[in-house]
């Protein structure tokens, strides 16, 4: 199709060119008349085209007005918007702008919407949706949103009456790097809710959004609503409010998505006072920061961190944090609005409840899954977003001067995924500060330098936080530990790139090298894989973190090097992760997946995670079946893979373990 | 051109256009040349001149090209057609001759150096040089301009 812009082109040459026929050929003589006709027909078309242009960009206008009516107002007082820093700081604005902070909330345009939306038809736990693109819109036909929110307010979600069905538009997105979300409008202007459909990207499909997130499959259909919830860290400086009957509301906020303000505070007196050359120059040259605006790299550590920790964190607004020009702002302190939650320290929510009822009601009601779910027994967190919390209880935090931007940059980082600052992607975010252990790293690590033993993340920020359908570096940085592995439920770094051995091969090896005590393990815990252990009777987050590893790269490595590692390498975990295929939770269906496509043989296996089969049928079975049958089934000398001494494979060991499996209700939604 | 108007100004006059004239041609082999040098650094893809963060960078030393192979014409020009101006007389040729002689030098410079070293979207210190370049390059060309009206 044509662009507006070059139609316009087209239109304007039409008609400069019928004008100047007509003026060139008037004196012609004998074909006068013609060439006035032609000169007449290229005007009327030109003109003619240039009114269907306006009208066509008319619509377009109203479409984007109609855009904005339904999603939330993106315009705060005092603050000035991206594109007002674009000008002064061109490479920043740059940098903002590829990132995925930019695009976590986008108005649903062509230019943000990443799902295909070319007539499909999802169904979804008995509701059925039509998905389909009209122009520059998106439009769904599905259960009335707004009667299944309110349901859900009342607690019926399940109800099997299916309200009436409408025809919404689709008017925000959020997310753009792993999945995408939508948000149709609802009845009420500025007030969005979710289409209960997620686009995993990479899959290039659609799932239910309950299934893409690892929570009890028994809570049903996911549904939200974008200004009740989302809007806190998925938009820059939400204006926010507590609304009698549903909790925190925002329906305002600075920007849609993290821009500028959200780290660096507003920015409307900024630009006011830097209107003028001279303070400009002063500034330049005296080089102490403009204190018109808040720049993080120039914070304390803990401030710097609180920035990132406003979203990156778990906390709770408290009352305070709610009323008008109260709430947290970067440079602030955010401890003054929020409550930072931790599990384990009991103050943190205890007395302090009685100045925030509404929201301590609201925590004692999902309390069981949301405190216990999202941390590990030592108060680590479980869930990703949240590395705030866990980074801040670090001894390089507590005793260093750790910040997140010792790592991190938002403007000079290397990746787009990770944002992580110009040469932090290995040793040298560690060693910028433990400098003499990278001069005897073998001493330390007591692997060998090039191994992936010897990095300093793999030890000290094992992957054992869940998101996003995958496990994620812990941000709590401390040292590998058994005792702390068999106390908390956090699988050790040792044995999640060992994954053939025991946690008594850990213990000793920890003991011999680093003369860490042994602790008491039991029978089982000596003579099984930990990894199997976590994988077959861990709760949902063990075996999704057990089912990852068992895809992850240097394991796959670790294990087919390794002197003690099982004689033919990887072959041995098919059966453990087709077993995971059938798994409660879709969530650790899904990794057990990704995992499984990564073993010899596997690589094209059609499965699909939300329903659990494998061309209409179940998984496990078939793939048990498959791997037994290709001949590769023997490993001998493993008794703690569940091998026999011959080497065969014992499914009524896997089944006992199965049936032991921890069925404890885990939520680790992000 | 009548031997009158040639020698309108006196030897001093003369000699200040030659020195126009002589700037002129220097001025526009220099700012050619850095035309050439700033192609070869888009050629190249240089980050800093090319990088988003160097727009001011870019944008300083285009116009320092810009303004430099300009001004060296104006300088050509003025050299060219002092001589003809009897209405200019001897000291206002030597000093509209050291207006636009300033010019040429101060403008190109300014844009160089507030490109050199910049703020984010501010160029560096040396960006002070354009205004004063520019009152100078406004003087040079009125009294010019005037000279013309005889």
């Amino acid at each position: 199709m044509l662009s507006g812009p070059f139609l316009a082109q087209i239109a304007i040459a039409a008609a400069a060119v019928g004008a100047v026929l007509l003026l060139l050929l008037r004196r012609a003589g004998g074909h006068r008349r013609a060439a006035a006709l032609l000169g007449a027909v290229l005007i009327v078309l030109g003109a003619a085209q240039l009114f269907a242009l306006s009208t066509r960009t008319g619509a377009r206008q109203r479409s984007l007005d109609d855009l904005h009516a339904a999603t939330p107002i993106a315009q705060r007082e005092s603050f000035a918007s991206s594109t007002a820093c674009q000008a002064c700081h061109p490479g920043n604005y740059a940098s903002w702008h590829d990132s995925f902070h930019r695009t976590m909330t986008q108005l649903a345009t062509p230019a943000a919407v990443v799902g295909n939306f070319e007539d499909q038809r999802v169904v979804a736990r008995g509701r059925t949706y039509l998905l389909e693109r009209r122009g520059d819109e998106f439009w769904v036909e599905m259960a009335d949103p707004d009667v299944e929110h309110e349901r859900r307010q009342a607690g019926a979600l399940e109800s099997r009456e299916a309200p009436p069905v409408v025809r919404r538009r689709v008017v925000m997105t959020t997310g753009s790097h792993h999945q995408q979300t939508y948000w149709v409008a609802s009845r009420d202007e500025h007030r969005v809710l979710n289409l209960p459909l997620m686009w995993l990207i990479e899959d290039r499909r659609w799932a239910p959004r309950e299934d893409v997130f690892l929570r009890p499959p028994e809570r049903g259909r996911d549904l939200d609503c974008w200004n009740e919830n989302c809007v806190e860290c998925h938009s820059t400086s939400p204006e926010l409010r507590l609304a009698e009957t549903r909790g925190l509301i925002g329906e305002r906020a600075a920007e849609l998505g993290i821009s500028c303000e959200a780290c660096h505070g507003p920015g409307e007196a900024h630009v006011r006072a830097n209107r003028d050359p001279l303070r400009r120059f002063r500034e330049h040259l005296a080089g102490e920061g403009d204190p018109t605006i808040v720049n993080p790299a120039r914070l304390s550590a803990p401030a710097a961190s609180q920035v990132c920790g406003q979203c990156h964190g778990m906390n709770v607004f408290k009352n305070e944090g709610l009323q008008p020009g109260s709430e947290f702002l970067a440079g602030g302190d955010l401890h003054e609005t929020r409550m930072i939650l931790r599990r384990g320290e009991t103050n943190v929510i205890g007395d302090e409840r009685s100045d925030w009822p509404r929201l301590a009601a609201h925590l004692q009601r999902q309390e069981s899954t949301y405190l216990d779910g999202r941390f590990w027994r030592d108060g680590m967190t479980r869930v990703s977003g949240r590395e705030h919390n866990a980074m801040t209880q670090s001894a390089c935090f507590r005793g260093g001067q750790l910040s997140c931007l010792s790592c991190h940059s938002l403007h000079e980082y290397e990746d787009r995924d990770d944002q992580l600052a110009s040469g932090m992607g290995g040793d040298q975010a560690c060693l910028q500060c433990h400098a003499a252990i990278g001069e005897r790293i073998t001493e330390h690590t007591h692997h060998a330098a090039t191994s992936s033993g010897s990095r300093c993340y793999n030890c000290h920020m094992p992957y054992t936080t869940y998101g996003l359908l995958k496990a994620i570096r812990s941000h709590l940085i401390d040292s590998p530990s058994v005792a702390g592995s068999v106390q908390t439920g956090r699988p050790d770094a040792c044995n999640l790139c060992h994954l053939d051995q025991t946690l008594a091969w850990t213990s000793q090896h920890l003991n011999a090298w680093y003369r860490q005590s042994p602790p008491a393990l039991s029978e089982e815990q000596s003579t099984v894989s930990a990894a199997l252990l976590w994988l077959l009777k861990g709760d949902a987050g063990q075996r999704a973190l057990a089912a990852w590893h068992m895809g992850w790269e240097p394991a796959h490595v670790a294990m087919s090097t390794a002197r003690q590692a099982a004689p033919n390498g990887v072959d041995w975990m098919v059966p453990y992760l087709g077993h995971a295929l059938s798994d409660p939770y879709a969530a650790v269906r899904y990794i057990a997946y990704r995992s499984l496509r990564k073993m010899r043989g596997f690589e094209s296996l059609k499965y699909d995670f939300v329903t659990g089969l494998q061309d209409g049928k179940p998984a496990s079975a078939w793939v048990i079946r498959a791997w037994l049958g290709s001949g590769r089934r023997g490993v001998r000398n493993a008794p703690q893979l569940l091998f026999d001494e011959k080497g065969m494979f014992q499914p009524d060991k896997l089944t006992l373990l199965g049936s032991q499996r921890d069925n404890t209700a885990v939520d680790l939604r992000e | 051109m009548s031997s009158r108007k040639l020698d309108s100004g006196g030897p001093d006059a003369a000699s200040a256009s030659r020195n126009n004239l002589r700037a002129g041609w220097w001025g526009l082999l220099v700012f050619l040349t850095l035309g050439l040098g700033l192609e070869a650094l888009n050629g190249f893809k240089i980050q800093f001149y090319l990088g988003v963060a160097s727009e001011t960078r870019r944008t300083m030393w285009t116009l320092a090209h810009a303004h430099g192979t300009l001004l060296s014409l104006i300088n050509i020009a003025f050299g060219l057609s002092a001589p003809g101006l009897a209405a200019l007389g001897a000291g206002r040729a030597r000093f509209a001759s050291r207006c636009l002689l300033g010019a040429l030098y101060l403008l190109p410079a300014g844009f160089f150096l507030g490109g050199a070293w910049i703020y984010a979207g501010d160029p560096g210190l040396g960006i002070v040089l354009v205004p004063l370049g520019g009152i100078l390059l406004l003087i040079g060309v009125l009294m010019t301009a005037r000279a013309t009206r005889d």
